[in-house]
């Protein structure tokens, strides 16, 4: 463990009427502590962890509903929840999915049904810049798509910063509003 | 979280006292308020969330499912999960067993859910809190109570009696044809039109003991300075089983006299009405909020 | 009196109430989320109210009171509110503070909130954050644990103070050196979960405090409860002691706790000879002293006052506690304060007689 940064832990427990189909799922389950390690890791690079060293923040993540963007909605809740409780950060962590539909058309945003039937993959960048910090791809794409394919994804990471953005400024004015009453 | 002795004291003294001062001045039949809201998961049959002012959040998911009667002898399947909390943790498992054994014992809940002769409704009732500052039982009770009153079954289109050919029920693909589980509970006021076949779920209230005073809605300092926690039920208007002590984490743990039970009981009847009034006029804002979106 | 009020949530965001944010204490910020993918739906559902939908394209106009305080001149945007990885100024003449961090000269925002200038120096205060520990501080602390020569004691920061045995009056005077015996009865004096009140003397690289309770106004807290609120709520003045109306004490933690207790009857400052006849073993004592029902009840009506200004993030101070405590007077039952319209009303009058005040 560093101890000269701060040490997330990112836990994720799934309800198990989050899907059509109640399921109740470990929580050691593979692909949920796969997905807790990746965000874990994205965020180390995010946040300024040098200023807040021998400490440790602690992540939970709900996911109470799910239709497809399960990995990327994590990603995007705890921008909002590191944002929230003032954690520094170089600049919000978006995160999106793109499918690719009959090899050639790429997909922003595919539902549940989708994912699983199409190649899909998830990219998450830091702030407006073309630097991807985080790419998951499961499934086979032919190597020509994937450039398009990940430039898609990044302009709709991109456009989620910016609803995130407005989320947060809404509810900071809001705050600030209250406050000057 | 620990308190100073001087803190605990302090609180004891005046809880014991007569009549008792609550640290934020309740009486003993007063909740905290509550943020309540019903219907929030797509996914589910019926589901609510409830904030507590102290902080406290449950949410409750209710999913229905088919099964046939004989394999299975509970029809209802209550799962808690606490934040933070290991699963299977002492705490979980017992909340688990109690709402799960209140609602089992309910023979016109069994009944609403027989869907013919070989077909039942299976209800699986998911808890989650996420967080909690005091004992979450009178939180979890008020969540699952909204819960099921929201919660609406698909309707049945094949026949109800497959005794002769064994078939799989058919239901109505129309969602907004689906019937409430619940019958809409009556208020104090028109309580006179209440048929025997009327249900609606039951409450949970946990009250904590301190000398001989008793208190609804503990705050968690107070549950520190309890001798004992106690919880009553509260099912189609009058007080029902379960009646239990509870561990409530006091740290100096003590019988309760039977002065105090009698006091329990007519907190119950004085609050119990009133609570599921109150959540079913949530619920019934909800409906009206929810339809006039279309 | 209704048994229970029950309300509909406006947000999915709540605010932040004294609680809340205690919830896990890993020695540093905690994180709590409800991610449901269709959150953003259900919010616009639940709170697209008009008024919030102006707000929102208020973005740039210069509406905000906050302007005005923060005064930042041309060189950004109208607005002073700003997120993670905004662009505050291109200006190499400032210095930059917290809440901001620096790429090709330029300065950046690392967090959500409003910007502050002090001289050279710009900072962004986080719209929501722990407590920040500065030197001379009064705060209140809880003690976490108790270790070599030192006890952790939680104040609400991001990590725990430090209160070192040798910053602390010990029995038999001020002046005398600490010995082993001290050591080994440090419980003794102070043990896991008690209150006291202390002077931040020092803080360390990390941003972590060291306190001290040299002095007869500091030390443990008897005699009544604690309530606390953000500490974003308090602000500093030259004393945070305050005798109140109708028997009572409060301490004004500078990091959000509140003490309120039955008044002393010893005055504040005691001469220096008093001190040393003061400061036996009594100092430490867990018992508290007779405390009568009207003084009990008049605390739990204080309590719910401070929480009813904290509900409306209106900032507490002694005029405004106890015009809120006299308006609470008009509900005989103190237990109605609990309600969220009460408390907005008894916010109201608390801000009506301070702006009077002035």
């Amino acid at each position: 463990m560093n101890l000269d940064s701060t040490f997330l832990s990112v836990n994720i427990s799934v309800s198990p009427f989050s899907t059509v189909d109640r399921k109740k799922r470990p929580r050691n389950d593979r692909r949920i502590q796969e997905c807790a390690m990746s965000i874990q890791r994205t965020f180390q690079e995010a946040i300024m962890g040098h200023l807040h060293s021998r400490t440790e923040i602690v992540i939970s993540l709900h996911v109470l509903a799910q239709d497809g963007g399960f990995f990327a909605a994590c990603i995007n809740a705890t921008s909002l929840a590191l944002i929230d409780a003032g954690v520094p950060m170089y600049d919000y962590v978006s995160a999106c999915s793109t499918a690719l539909y009959d090899s050639i058309s790429p997909l922003l945003d595919p539902n549940n049904a989708e994912e699983s039937d199409l190649p899909f993959l998830t990219v998450a960048t830091i702030g407006k810049t073309e630097k991807v910090s985080m790419l998951l791809l499961e499934s086979k794409v032919p190597l020509d798509r994937l450039e398009s394919l990940i430039a898609v994804t990044i302009s709709g990471c991109h456009s989620l910063r910016d609803q995130m953005d407005r989320q947060v400024r809404k509810h900071g004015h809001l705050r600030i509003t209250k406050r000057s009453e | 979280m620990k308190y100073s002795p001087a803190e605990l004291s302090y609180l004891k003294e005046s809880l014991k006292a007569s009549p008792p001062i609550r640290p934020d001045a309740r009486l003993e039949t007063q909740l905290r308020p509550i943020e309540a809201i019903s219907n929030i998961l797509p996914t589910a049959n019926g589901s609510a969330r409830i904030r507590a002012s102290d902080g406290g959040e449950c949410i409750v998911g209710v999913k229905a499912k088919v099964v046939p009667t004989s394999s299975t002898s509970e029809l209802i399947n209550v799962d808690v999960e606490i934040s933070g909390l290991k699963e299977n943790n002492s705490l979980a498992s017992t909340l688990s067993s109690i709402f799960q054994s209140t609602l089992n014992s309910s023979q016109s809940l069994r009944q609403r859910l027989k869907l013919t002769s070989r077909f039942s409704f299976k209800l699986f009732i998911d808890v989650l809190v996420l967080s909690n500052q005091s004992h979450p039982l009178g939180l979890v009770s008020l969540t699952i109570y909204l819960a099921l009153l929201s919660t609406k079954l698909p309707l049945l289109t094949s026949s109800t009696d497959d005794s002769k050919a064994e078939e799989v029920p058919v239901f109505h693909d129309d969602w907004d044809q689906a019937r409430p589980l619940c019958d809409i509970p009556v208020t104090q006021s028109d309580s006179s039109k209440k048929s025997d076949s009327h249900w609606t779920p039951p409450l949970i209230l946990l009250m904590a003991v301190v000398g001989e005073n008793i208190f609804i809605d503990p705050t968690n300092a107070e549950e520190q300075v309890a001798s004992t926690g106690l919880f009553i039920s509260w099912s189609n208007g009058s007080i029902s089983a379960p009646l239990r002590t509870l561990d409530i984490g006091s740290t100096d743990p003590q019988g309760i006299s039977s002065t105090v039970l009698s006091k329990a009981y007519s907190i119950v009847e004085q609050c119990g009405q009133e609570i599921s009034d109150s959540l079913t006029a949530v619920y019934v804002q909800d409906e009206d909020a929810s339809s006039s979106d279309f | 009196m209704p048994v229970i009020a029950i309300s509909r949530p406006e947000t999915v965001y709540g605010g932040v109430s004294g609680g809340n944010r205690k919830l896990k204490r890993a020695n540093g910020g905690d994180e709590e989320d409800v991610d449901g993918v269709d959150e953003l739906e259900y919010e616009d559902a639940d709170s697209g109210s008009d008024a919030e939908m102006r707000d929102l394209d208020d973005d740039d106009g210069d509406a905000n009171d906050n302007d005005k305080r923060s005064g930042f001149g041309s060189s950004t945007k109208g607005s002073s509110l700003v997120t993670p990885g905004e662009l505050i100024t291109e200006d190499t003449m400032w210095m930059r503070g917290h809440g901001t961090f620096s790429q090709d000269e330029k300065t950046f925002s690392s967090v959500a909130g409003t910007i502050t200038r002090v001289n050279k120096l710009l900072s962004v205060t986080p719209l929501r954050g722990r407590y920040q520990p500065v030197i001379g501080d009064h705060v209140i602390g809880r003690i976490t644990e108790v270790g070599n020569k030192r006890w952790k004691v939680d104040i609400g920061g991001n990590q725990d103070a430090a209160l070192l045995l040798g910053s602390v009056n010990l029995p038999g005077g001020v002046l005398r050196r600490k010995s082993e015996s001290d050591e080994l009865q440090m419980r003794q004096f102070l043990k896991e979960g008690d209150l006291l009140n202390a002077e931040v003397q020092a803080l360390f690289s990390d941003g972590g405090a060291s306190l001290h309770t040299r002095s007869l106004r500091y030390g443990k807290l008897r005699n009544g409860m604690l309530v606390q609120v953000p500490s974003s709520l308090i602000i500093r003045l030259r004393t945070q002691l305050y005798r109140l109306p109708g028997g009572v004490d409060m301490i004004l933690g500078i990091n959000g706790y509140i003490w309120l207790s039955k008044s002393s009857k010893v005055a504040a400052d005691v001469s220096i000879t008093r001190l040393e006849e003061t400061s036996g073993l009594e100092i430490y004592s867990d018992t508290n002293e007779e405390i009568n029902t009207s003084t009990r009840e008049n605390i739990a009506r204080y309590a719910n006052c401070i929480r009813a200004l904290a509900f409306k993030e209106v900032g507490v101070n002694e005029t405004r506690l106890i015009a809120a405590y006299e308006a609470s007077l008009a509900y005989a039952s103190a237990g109605d304060l609990i309600e969220d319209e009460v408390k907005a009303i008894l916010a109201a009058e608390a801000l009506a007689a301070d702006r009077s005040d002035e």
